[in-house]
């Protein structure tokens, strides 16, 4: 039943996206408005169509309906909800249909801010997001089909299975689960949708930018009407990499929370450019200029996203992320040829429209650190790209084995995460078109000295390590930075109503909400480059064996194995050693590091065990238990709060442009 | 504050830092993080949990208290594990472009923000050089020279794809067509096999391991992977062939005549007329046993096997002949 409902609203939705593209580009063509019925029913189409068929897996996940093949292979009936609805996009197939929901959320709301008048550009738009869906709807059908029913049940799991729905199925008792690492955290059911809401919400701009070249209307329409969906893509980007590094931790028990995997790389990517678009499009609402640099961006941070996928679901690079396998990769590929190949031929073939007059009349000044910015950010990109693919090209070329990892990473990027922290203390402080070198450093001496005073306190109090030193400066002066800018507009426009600085702070954010959301994000940035500086660098780490009933010292605690546990729950077994930690002889808490053990599973999964303070995590990892003791990983992340906090404020800044452009029913205020 | 005053607290401030320490004081735990453990996808050795990797870095303390260089000790690691890879490429031979590329890429992005810049600032006025209102060649060449790109990446990354990959990173990709088990060693294979014990599709790859431990004749470690085979409810060619060789291993090692005989038959249930098995059982009926009467029936119903390979057909042959003759076993 499920298996048919699931096909159905596959075929449906991809009937729709068929007809999307054909009505869209229909009306893109037409002067006058056509009757948009028909467009309205491939709309229609397209969202109920994916609707059913996510709510068919999902139904299929909870009845327990092993007749699918997809719920055989990757569902057992003890793993617990809500693991059982996120086993929904745990694997491949199902991940697809999830993206097409999320698409045709996307294609739903651009055609709500479209349809009050004829709009040849949102016609476009549409089309073009119509023949995305016709990709992703036809890899639902074909290659990643999550409805196959199985038809050579084994024991556990499913060997055969056939794409028809109608086909005699069998289903096994039961099946194997997902992956142990994915149903270990409650974290793993909420980054993968936050991630896609971010890549397919970059879908949004790419349209607009190929409906824009393609009809020959290069202006600043395009990216007006693409910047919300921008801003919503990249917020959700934020808060999905966040989690996602906030998942790792709390389950990867190695004590860290980004280690350069691919994966991570694939969404690190879009995001950098997709920031840089954020910015880039300002440039161009305001001064009219960068109009074929936001091309470039908003086709590139697409074609990232679309690469994301190929390196996640192809088993093209080892990561903790390659669940699967399958022959998607080689139509993922030739998706992404076609994405660059065709957007690039537009791009030149209409570059003559292109009006990129340079009106930049000064390096000092607004769009001048908005330029380094967007250097930064891209060279960032670039670097991410090219330490991911280039052990890939290396070895394709010459066979040779090479690894690009932390190291490779860590001495490119953080010097980029300075220059932009420089940049972000700066250039809000910039008036637009030219600054004074006078003036400008007239407003920073405050923020300069407030960085260097907290410096002196780090030196002073906690290390002096160069690369937190630095961090805390220039963390430190985008704050102090933002605080003096918001008192100095405050004071002004105090001064003016002749009323006490304070009692204006707030009518100053509330004028500008856009510009102070953006300050935020920023504000979240530094928070997170100071808390990874801390983190890993002011952390400690120890391995050491314990009796029962043994004690060790280590940062400040008393740390005493008590007993090793194990207990039995429905879908794993847990095995563990209870762990009592105290500091100067008072009780602070019991931990109890430990590994999952899920089905048939004999290696398990390590579970850390966090005690989180402000000052910092004590981090437990149990390597190994036998009778006679335990083997027992401490670390402690000092600061690591600051880098959730910065992640979420980050996105916090996102979703408050958001809602302040709704209020305003003003789709660009720029800032 | 004057900017004396800061110029001179920043001053200090540099001072402090550039006297302090400089990195990890931690020698293992530096040298471990630019070494990418074999078994764990992409994690260092100083991070990951996994057994292997702690062995390794207990290999880095050892080599540490006995006074070898950083570069001695990450040249035995990467010699002696396989699968085991430098993190942190050196900016020469094949990993010299990863290095400038990046520089590359900011210095044309710097020059590119000069050029904008400059230009204004001679004539003064919008100067028409970066647009055009018609499609100039340097536009088309700019086109081209993406398309090209892009061209070359997708080949290179299609080749790519299509290669088996050599390494343990990615078992199912080691697993499927491309899968030859002997171009790996059995410490990969073990690695492999510990690092993905959830997964059911590891039991070809385990058999093809304790078979050829069994070929070398380590029964002790090949004992292991068969039972883990038996159970992980194995198809029923697998079950048969571990259950046959554990028949063989525990009349050949630990000469239990009645139980080997009970093992292959449980085989020969799963799989009947297996050549291998029936061999092994006339070995043991004959050898074991001592009974060749039965051992040479046994041996000639391997012979009734259609396609079996000549090697194995002359050397039933021969203990045919030998067993018919009534000879104890060689």
């Amino acid at each position: 039943m499920f298996a048919l409902l699931g096909f159905l609203g596959v075929a449906v939705a991809l009937a729709g996206s068929v007809a999307l593209v054909g009505s869209g580009i229909r009306q893109a063509r037409a002067a006058s408005l056509p009757s948009g019925i028909a467009m309205r029913r491939s709309i229609a189409a397209i969202v109920g169509g994916a609707i059913v068929a996510f709510g068919a897996l999902e139904g299929a996940l909870a009845a327990n309906d092993f007749s699918l093949e997809y719920v055989a292979n990757h569902h057992a009936r003890a793993t617990p909800f809500p693991f059982n609805l996120a086993t929904g996009w745990a694997a491949l197939e199902g991940s697809i249909v999830l993206w097409g929901l999320v698409l045709a959320g996307f294609i739903y709301f651009a055609w709500r801010r479209f349809r009050t008048a004829p709009d040849r550009l949102g016609a476009g738009a549409l089309a073009v997001m119509g023949l995305v869906a016709v990709f992703f709807f036809s890899l639902q059908a074909t290659v990643a089909n999550p409805f196959q029913v199985c038809t050579d049940p084994l024991s556990i799991g499913c060997a055969a299975s056939s794409p028809w729905p109608w086909a005699a199925a069998s289903a096994p008792a039961d099946g194997p689960g997902p992956n142990p690492l994915l149903q270990n955290h409650i974290l793993m059911a909420i980054h993968p949708p936050m991630l896609y809401l971010g890549y397919v919400g970059l879908t949004v701009p790419f349209a607009y930018a190929i409906s824009a070249l393609a009809l020959g209307m290069p202006g600043a329409e395009w990216l007006r009407r693409s910047r919300r969906a921008a801003l919503v893509a990249w917020s959700f980007l934020t808060v999905g990499i966040t989690l996602g590094a906030w998942w790792a931790y709390e389950v990867l028990s190695w004590g860290g929370y980004w280690a350069w995997d691919p994966v991570e790389n694939a969404s690190l990517m879009p995001w950098l450019v997709a920031t840089a678009f954020l910015h880039s499009s300002l440039v161009q609402a305001r001064r009219g200029a960068l109009q074929s640099w936001n091309f470039i961006l908003v086709i590139g941070a697409f074609a990232l996203t679309i690469l994301g996928t190929f390196l996640t679901r192809s088993g093209t690079i080892a990561s903790v992320h390659s669940f699967t396998q399958s022959a998607i990769g080689p139509v993922l590929l030739g998706f992404l040829f076609l994405v660059l190949v065709g957007s690039f031929s537009l791009f030149a073939a209409r570059s003559h429209l292109v009006g990129d007059t340079p009106r930049l009349e000064r390096l000092l000044s607004r769009e001048g650190s908005f330029l380094v910015n967007n250097l930064l950010l891209t060279v960032y990109a670039f670097v991410v790209l090219t330490g991911t693919l280039y052990p890939i090209l290396v070895e394709a070329t010459s066979g040779a084995r090479v690894s690009v990892g932390e190291p490779f990473f860590n001495r490119m990027a953080i010097p980029l995460a300075f220059g932009l922290l420089l940049a972000m203390g700066i250039g809000p402080m910039l008036p637009w078109r030219r600054a004074e070198l006078i003036e400008v450093s007239d407003r920073l001496r405050v923020p300069i000295g407030v960085a260097l005073i907290a410096g002196c306190v780090t030196v002073i109090t906690t290390s002096r390590l160069g690369y937190v030193v630095i961090a805390v400066v220039l963390g430190t002066f985008v704050l102090a930075a933002n605080v003096s800018l918001l008192l100095e507009r405050s004071a002004r426009s105090a001064a003016i109503r002749n009323q006490p600085t304070l009692s204006a702070v707030g009518r100053q954010l509330k004028a500008d909400p856009s510009f102070w959301a953006g300050q935020l994000s920023h504000c979240g940035v530094a928070l997170i480059v100071v808390g990874m500086a801390i983190a890993s660098n002011l952390g400690l780490q120890t391995e050491t064996d314990l009796a029962p009933g043994d004690s060790v010292s280590f940062a400040g605690y008393e740390i005493t194995y008590r007993s090793p546990f194990l207990y039995t729950e429905p879908n794993r077994r847990v095995q563990g050693a209870q762990v009592e930690v105290r500091r100067n002889g008072q009780l602070v808490t019991e931990l109890s590091p430990r590994a999952n053990y899920f089905g048939n599973d004999t290696s398990g999964i390590t579970t850390p065990a966090v005690h989180s303070t402000w000052r910092g995590d004590l981090y437990l990892t149990l390597l190994n238990l036998d009778p006679a003791g335990i083997l027992l990983r401490l670390n402690t992340s000092p600061g690591i709060w600051l880098l959730w906090l910065g992640g979420l404020t980050t996105a916090a800044g996102g979703a408050i442009s958001l809602a302040a452009k709704r209020r305003s029913r003003e789709p660009v205020s720029v800032g | 504050m004057s900017w004396v005053g800061l110029a001179l607290l920043a001053l200090g401030l540099m001072a402090a830092v550039l006297m302090g320490p400089t990195a990890s004081e931690d020698r293992a735990l530096a040298i471990g993080a630019r070494i990418r453990c074999p078994v764990c996808q992409g994690d260092s050795i100083a991070d990951s949990p996994s057994e292997s990797a702690r062995n390794m870095m207990d290999l880095v303390r050892a080599r540490i208290d006995e006074g070898h260089s950083d570069d001695e000790i990450i040249a035995e690691l990467l010699s002696s594990y396989t699968g085991a890879l430098l993190l942190d490429p050196p900016a020469a031979g094949a990993t010299l472009w990863l290095w400038l590329a990046p520089l590359a890429a900011l210095v044309t992005g710097l020059w590119m923000i000069r050029r904008r810049f400059h230009e204004q600032a001679s004539s003064g006025r919008p100067s028409p050089t970066t647009t055009t209102l018609s499609p100039t060649p340097s536009r088309w060449i700019l086109g081209s020279g993406l398309l090209v790109l892009a061209g070359a990446i997708t080949i290179a990354t299609v080749g790519q794809f299509r290669q088996a990959r050599p390494d343990n990173q990615n078992l199912a990709g080691i697993a499927g067509e491309g899968f030859d088990p002997d171009a790996v060693s059995n410490e990969t294979m073990e690695a492999v096999i510990a690092a993905n014990l959830e997964n059911p599709s590891i039991n070809g790859m385990r058999l093809a391991l304790a078979n050829r431990y069994f070929e070398e004749g380590d029964y002790q470690k090949a004992f292991g992977h068969y039972q883990a085979v038996l159970d992980s409810e194995p198809a029923a060619a697998e079950a048969a062939a571990a259950y046959t060789r554990l028949g063989w291993m525990v009349y050949d090692g630990n000469g239990e005549t009645e139980l080997g005989l009970e093992l292959i038959d449980r085989g020969l249930a799963l799989v009947p007329g297996d050549a291998f098995a029936l061999y092994l059982k006339g070995r043991v009926t004959w050898c074991g046993k001592a009974d060749p009467d039965a051992a040479a029936e046994i041996f000639d119903r391997v012979l009734t096997t259609p396609n079996l390979d000549p090697n194995v057909r002359t050397r039933v042959s021969t203990d045919l002949e030998s067993a018919q003759a009534g000879a104890s076993c060689p």
